[in-house]
């Protein structure tokens, strides 16, 4: 299963790719968690704390042309072996690196190779048993510059407010541009009656879950920690977990 | 295109996309001030202090707190920008019920604390030379 999590800034994309990749982990799934996102997101959400480390810089080198490529001998599988990082449960994470204020000039390597990695995962044979987790920067952009093109399933996370359904809606349409993708919208931070059915009606799709808003999601983000390390037994935690039986089509909740 | 609309009497506000990537497009001149809009998160505060640093390079940046429950949360922003301007909006259940409406806040309601934090930081801005209100 290769997942990548999109939707507007806000809605929650890290604490669900964060927290699915670690619940999908130790469910017994070896996991890479990529995180395509300039901003710090991905890496707190996992339980790792802020990490800006450019991770593919010594994976690449320049071309007769200039243009960054992978060194010889360096295709997905050996990428994520070499230069990916251990965190909690096993989940291996894969990020390109994070802006500065000289913005991403000093890593350009790191995210040209970071771009060819992902081309190549669903291709690689020696990661066919892997489960891919890939968290995305707020908005359509990557979406339609083609940086998931290993994902077959999309989770598109959703606020019942109309800027995120917008935001919601136009990335689900470049989506399903793509053969092969089944696009899943989450509902986040729902609070009262009648959110499921807004978000429903103005997105034109059903929902595949949701998850009430839990003060317990807000709390884990002020002290920068994994939800799921914060309040493991919380309705967030159990709502994402039963996204993935519902992406998955299997049980990993209780 | 920002530096080419000022105008004697006009204002240009201008709504960024989330994250850097406009930001660092920008050059001196394009704005007179840059509002960092952080909420009392890990990571929210890692992404203003970036955007921080780079707007700081073209003017003059105030740290807009945003969603602000109580004084920890204050507190949490204020210890990460121990050197910027900075103004606080509170948390307002009403801004959320306008974006759930796709309502603008203004017309949602006039008893909003958000709102007159808002209208607050209009004033400061716009009642003299930006550097010098804030």
């Amino acid at each position: 299963m290769r997942i990548a999590v999109v939707g507007k800034g806000g809605a929650g994309k890290s604490v669900v790719a964060g927290t699915m990749a670690r619940l999908l982990a130790r469910g017994g799934d070896k996991v890479l968690a990529l995180d395509s996102d300039p901003i710090p997101g991905l890496a707190i959400s996992l339980g790792l704390g802020p990490l800006d480390t450019p991770m593919l810089l010594d994976a690449v080198e320049k071309d007769d042309n200039g243009r960054w490529r992978l060194k010889k001998g360096i295709g997905a599988a050996r990428a994520v072996q070499r230069y990916s990082l251990v965190g909690p449960d096993g989940v291996r994470l894969l990020q390109f690196g994070k802006t500065t204020a000289s913005g991403l000039k000093d890593f350009m390597g790191s995210v040209n190779g970071f771009y060819q990695v992902v081309h190549r995962l669903a291709r690689d044979d020696s990661l066919s048993g892997w489960t891919i987790v890939g968290d995305l920067p707020a908005g359509p952009r990557q979406t339609a510059f083609d940086w998931v093109p290993y994902a077959d399933k999309l989770v598109l996370v959703v606020e019942p407010t109309w800027q995120s359904i917008l935001t919601a809606r136009r990335i689900a349409r470049i989506s399903r541009q793509r053969s092969g993708v089944e696009v899943v919208a989450f509902g986040n931070k729902l609070r009262e009656d009648g959110d499921t059915d807004l978000i429903e009606e103005r997105l034109g799709e059903r929902l595949g879950g949701s998850l009430p808003f839990d003060p317990l999601v807000a709390e884990a983000d002020a002290h920068g920690k994994a939800l799921i390390d914060h309040a493991p037994d919380s309705p967030a935690v159990h709502a994402i977990e039963h996204l993935i039986d519902a992406i998955s089509r299997r049980k990993v909740s209780a | 295109m920002l530096g080419e609309l000022e105008q004697e009497g006009a204002a240009v506000i201008c709504d960024l996309e989330a994250g850097v990537g406009s930001l660092l497009r920008m050059s001196d001149g394009h704005v007179d001030v840059t509002l960092a809009i952080v909420e009392p998160t890990v990571k929210s505060i890692e992404a203003a202090t970036r955007a921080a640093a780079i707007a700081s390079g073209h003017g003059k940046v105030i740290v807009v707190a945003n969603r602000v429950r109580d004084d920890s949360d204050t507190e949490l922003i204020r210890s990460a920008f121990p050197d910027h301007d900075m103004h606080v909006i509170p948390y307002d259940a009403a801004i959320r019920r306008a974006d759930r409406e796709g309502t603008a806040p203004i017309d949602f309601g006039d008893s909003s604390a958000g709102l007159a934090a808002i209208a607050q930081l209009a004033h400061r801005i716009s009642r003299s030379d930006p550097v010098e209100a804030a």
